[in-house]
């Protein structure tokens, strides 16, 4: 909202600078949005930003009010039309028709004859000029001269092009069209409300005015009406016809019926004292008035103690609300009985008003007091713990976070992708079903960068449909953590899912999750080449831990589903002091080949070995073809197995059970049982976190 | 089997004497003591088809070799590190850069200070759907149907059902302040960080998805004047103690009184610059009392019990703080560590 400050200077007389006035506009709720400009005629202007609720301020009166109240002087109100006007003669009056009638609140009409339509004088042009608008005519800069000062949008017809003496209020026929104002020809559709002369289009209702009955130099006779509409749908078909103009900021806004009285009032006035001519009533439209009857409210004094805090005397209270035009209607001793000024449309509840009181008195008169109740129980979900622990191991061992827009192009194939009914754009017209497709691109960028190839995680949501697009249950959002990497230069695809799981064991690790209370189960889709590109689907792996499924194991990648996770390790996210004792242990440890006849997975077998008494963790030294011993194997896979035992009988005790392990499984035999005897030596980095 | 041993013992001296580098020695380590194919432990396969008398009298040989060899590659490695150390390009003093550990990215960072502050205030940190009910998203925070905010143009709609059935994407993280207040008792102390969505392409400064943090306190006796301390410990926290904060009246739907809080112009100290667009002030975020419709809608009983709320979007603050200057970096693939 722009106010020339020697506009304003009408209505307030205050002797402040521009800044000065500036800094209380903003303490008030109108924040100076913009650096204070100087008009071509010298004059200081201030462009505030308007917030939605306040229809009154879209009118300089309307500040002005609230600037008078804050630096406690008199607001003078603008000259109005008050003698009462003749009624027109019913043969001549325009008929008003209202179809639509939940469009119209009120149709406030006068007929002006013998109006002298030319320039607007000197100190009407600059004032529009100053505000940004541009001098037309007289009849037309005065409607606009009034929409600016009072808030309320009017319009003028010439009455000698209306091809008949009726307005009707009606919805628009699908494919009719108007040119409007500015030349541009509109089609309209039948959500619009339009005003129609002989059945013709002249005024698409609330938002822009027709060229058919415009205002010119030959005109003599005009009907002016002062409008009230439905503001929910003037919003609706402005925006769907991309006009925004002065008149649908206003319209567009809670704009009380009472103020189309007054604005008719303040035109009339400046019609007859510009241009001349005789006034006539026409109508007044308003068939529900009572309904717009200012409403009564009670202020209690202790709700003002509530919400401020502090303790406001009775007459500064009494001050402020009849400065900001309240009335006061009834004194108790505990309350005051008010009636809400008819345009302040936004106050809704008591701490309405003591939001007023509060502005007014000034919120840097309000003192700052600490919060001095106990805090109440804690509810931090134990999920976003884990998070922030993810977060930290994997930053610690080397992995870069990332972040990513969520919003994705829509899948029509995938159904169970959650998609939008309005997006702007194709490429962000659905949410992401997985974390990868959008945390891919990302590695891309570091190989345009000529960058190493990162490890680099993401936590965040996925989202997928299960079921009626209808039920508000059957929208998902699962919290994942998403770990993505890829082959760095000479790397094998093994050496690459070592690496992803090397990733994998230092989290489960420094999560405090023994390599005992987690299991990689290969996914039957992928047990070997041959199905897997049958399937189309890559190699996976689920991930159990405590015999729960919390995620999925990739050759580059993996994800953990945090609420599962967390779920599923209620009592491990304690310190991870019990693993740092064992740090420092010495620990008797050995090498075992095992050596299977087939492509198989070796997980399964690995996990009965450490159900044996006495083995503590296993990992995976190495992996090759083996064919020199035995003519049919195809995969040796070297293990170390970290032992509890103390003494060399306990320690060849557990050699036996495992070699008896492994060769109890058909197809599998061992070979190379090497000690690896040492202190405390750990292939996975530890964090030392608490 | 012992010209044998005698070869292999002497062409490793050889080998390992050559040897200058660590990477060389292991070539010599794997030469030799490779476990499938180390030409001294071929000698241990060969033991078995030896007879009993040659096992008696290589066995220990072999075993000894192995022994000594290990020995003499660890003695060569640590003379090499020992030697090293009289390098004269050995520079201790020189700067390096630290590459081992990851970064977190700087969103989190910025969530964790802020975090960091609440937490140690009593709050605890709460999440919730980004995929909402026009019930939560609008409704309970006293946006009627019709409100300009929930248009079309400012609201990513999943499902259009009428009124609060919508379906739609959270526009702001005050959704989950509506659960919250719907679902616990007070006295509720509590922050949000979290996503948001709304109806705006993409460019350099907005976007369709962009990050919010919340916070808000609801408990007997909560005033403007908590409020307002709250906020001002938060940015000297934040910003350093000779922060200077303000608070005006701001309308927000959710909240009355509403109040803006701006940071006076670290730039300029007040006096008006173009960072400050000539205001002498930042706007920092928005705040309020909660609103008595919005207690009430999620069975508070407002006349027992008040509280505040603020808001803030994150993305801003993290751009200037880490001087990026794109938003389509720092969620749009385009952000690289170095």
């Amino acid at each position: 909202m722009k106010i020339p400050l020697e506009w304003l200077k009408q209505y307030v007389a205050i002797n402040k600078t521009a800044f000065e006035l500036a800094s209380s506009f903003t303490f008030l709720g109108l924040l100076l949005d913009k650096p204070i400009e100087k008009s071509e005629f010298g004059n200081e202007i201030l462009d505030l930003e308007h917030r939605m609720d306040r229809a009154d301020w879209l009118g300089i009166i309307g500040c002005a009010r609230d600037l008078a109240a804050f630096e406690n002087v008199s607001l003078k109100m603008p000259e109005m039309h008050t003698q009462e006007l003749a009624m027109l003669p019913e043969k001549e009056k325009v008929k008003i028709t209202v179809k639509d009638k939940g469009f119209v609140n009120r149709f406030y009409t006068r007929v002006i004859y013998n109006v002298k339509v030319k320039e607007s004088p000197e100190w009407l042009k600059k004032r529009l000029i100053e505000y940004g608008m541009v001098p037309i005519n007289n009849i037309v800069d005065i409607t606009n001269y009034v929409m600016v000062e009072l808030g309320q949008p009017l319009h003028a017809h010439d009455l000698s092009k209306m091809e008949t003496r009726e307005i009707t209020f009606r919805k628009a026929i699908k494919g009719e069209s108007i040119t409007t104002l500015l030349g541009e020809s509109i089609t309209l559709d039948e959500d619009i409300t339009i005003l129609s002369t002989n059945d013709k289009p002249t005024i698409i209702g609330g938002i822009v005015g027709g060229e058919a009955v415009a205002i010119d130099q030959s005109t003599t006779d005009i009907l002016l009406d002062s409008g009230s509409y439905d503001q929910t749908s003037v919003r609706k078909n402005s925006r769907k016809l991309k006009i925004i103009n002065e008149t649908v900021q206003r319209y567009d806004k809670f704009l009380h019926p009472y103020n189309n009285k007054l604005a008719i009032d303040r035109a009339t006035k400046l019609i007859l004292d510009i241009a001349g001519g005789s006034a006539y009533e026409n109508g007044d439209y308003f068939p529900d008035s009572e309904r717009w009857l200012p409403k009564n409210m009670r202020l209690r004094f202790d709700r003002i103690l509530k919400i401020g805090g502090l303790l406001i005397e009775k007459d500064k209270i009494k001050q402020i609300l009849t400065n900001l035009d309240y009335k006061i209607l009834k004194e108790e001793e505990e309350a005051l009985v008010l009636e809400v000024p008819y345009f302040r449309t936004d106050v809704c509840v008591e701490d309405d008003i003591v939001s007023d009181i509060l502005r007014i008195y000034g919120f840097s008169n309000i003192p700052m007091a600490k919060m001095t109740t106990t805090p109440p129980k804690e509810i931090t979900p134990t999920s976003y713990v884990l998070e922030e622990k993810i977060r930290d191991i994997l930053c610690s061992i080397g992995l870069h976070e990332h972040s990513t827009d969520p919003l994705v192009p829509a899948d029509p194939e995938n159904q169970r992708q959650v998609k939008l009914v309005n997006a702007l754009t194709e490429e962000k017209a659905g949410l992401r079903y997985t974390i990868k497709e959008t945390l891919k691109p990302i590695l891309t960028h570091y190989a345009k960068l000529n960058l190493r190839q990162p490890e680099i995680f993401e936590l965040g949501k996925t989202y997928t449909l299960e079921g009626d697009p209808k039920i508000y249950e059957n929208y998902k959002e699962i919290k994942t953590l998403q770990v993505l990497t890829t082959l760095r230069d000479g790397e094998s695809v093994l050496d690459l899912n070592k690496r992803v799981r090397k990733i994998l064991a230092s989290l489960f690790l420094n999560l405090n999750i023994d390599q005992k209370e987690y299991e990689l189960k290969e996914s039957p889709s992928s047990q070997n080449t041959e199905e897997r590109s049958e399937t189309n689907k890559p190699a996976r792996a689920t991930i159990l831990v405590k015999d729960t499924e919390v995620g999925e194991l990739y050759v580059d990648s993996f994800v953990l589903y945090t609420e599962r996770l967390s779920q599923a390790l209620k009592d491990n996210l304690a310190v991870a002091n019990k693993r740092l004792a064992l740090h420092n242990a010495h620990t008797m440890d050995f090498d075992i080949t095992i050596v299977c006849k087939e492509k198989r997975s070796l997980g399964p077998v690995v996990k009965n070995i450490e159900k044996i008494a006495g083995v503590g963790r296993i990992t995976a030294l190495d992996v090759y073809q083996d064919g020199v011993d035995l003519k049919s194997a195809t995969k040796a896979v070297t293990i170390r197995i970290y032992s509890t035992a103390q003494k060399a009988e306990e320690l060849q005790r557990i050699k036996n059970l495992v070699v008896e392990e492994i060769t109890r499984v058909e197809g599998l035999r061992t070979k190379n049982l090497t000690n690896q005897d040492q202190e405390g030596s750990w292939d996975l980095p530890l964090i030392g976190i608490n | 089997m012992q010209q044998n041993i005698t070869e292999i013992q002497k062409q490793f001296e050889l080998d390992l004497e050559t040897a200058t580098s660590e990477a060389k020695i292991n070539e010599v380590y794997l030469k030799y003591l490779s476990k499938s194919a180390g030409l001294t432990t071929m000698l241990v396969k060969k033991i078995p088809s030896l007879s009993s008398e040659e096992k008696k009298l290589y066995g220990p040989k072999i075993n000894t070799l192995i022994e000594e060899q290990k020995n003499k590659i660890n003695d060569k490695k640590n003379l090499l590190a020992e030697e090293s150390l009289n390098d004269p390009l050995l520079d201790l003093t020189l700067p390096e850069k630290a590459t081992n550990a990851g970064f977190l990215h700087p969103t989190t960072q910025v969530i964790r200070q802020l975090n960091e502050f609440f937490r140690y205030s009593g709050f605890s940190v709460a999440e919730g759907p980004e995929i909402e009910t026009a019930l939560f998203n609008f409704r309970k925070l006293n946006l009627p149907e019709g409100h300009p905010a929930t248009d079309l143009q400012d609201t990513l709609f999943i499902q259009q059902l009428g009124d609060e059935m919508d379906i739609v994407l959270r526009t702001h993280t005050s959704s989950v302040e509506a659960r919250i207040l719907t679902n616990y008792e007070p006295p509720i102390r509590v922050v949000v960080p979290g996503k948001c969505f709304r109806n705006e392409t993409l460019s350099s400064t907005n976007g369709a998805y962009f990050n919010q943090y919340q916070g808000f306190v609801v408990d007997k006796g909560i005033t403007i004047q908590h409020l307002m301390s709250t906020l001002e410990q938060a940015h000297k926290y934040l910003y350093g103690e000779d922060t200077k904060v303000r608070f005006r009246y701001k309308y927000y739907p959710e909240v009355s009184p509403g109040v803006g809080v701006d940071m006076q112009c670290k730039f300029c100290g007040g006096e008006g610059c173009d960072v400050c667009k000539y205001r002498g002030w930042i706007e920092a975020l928005g705040s309020g009392m909660i609103h008595y419709n919005t207690l009430k809608m999620c069975g508070i009983d407002p006349e027992i019990y008040t509280g505040f709320a603020f808001g803030m979007g994150l993305d801003r603050l993290v751009m200037q703080k880490f001087g990026v200057s794109d938003l389509r970096t720092l969620y749009g693939g385009k952000l690289a560590y170095l």
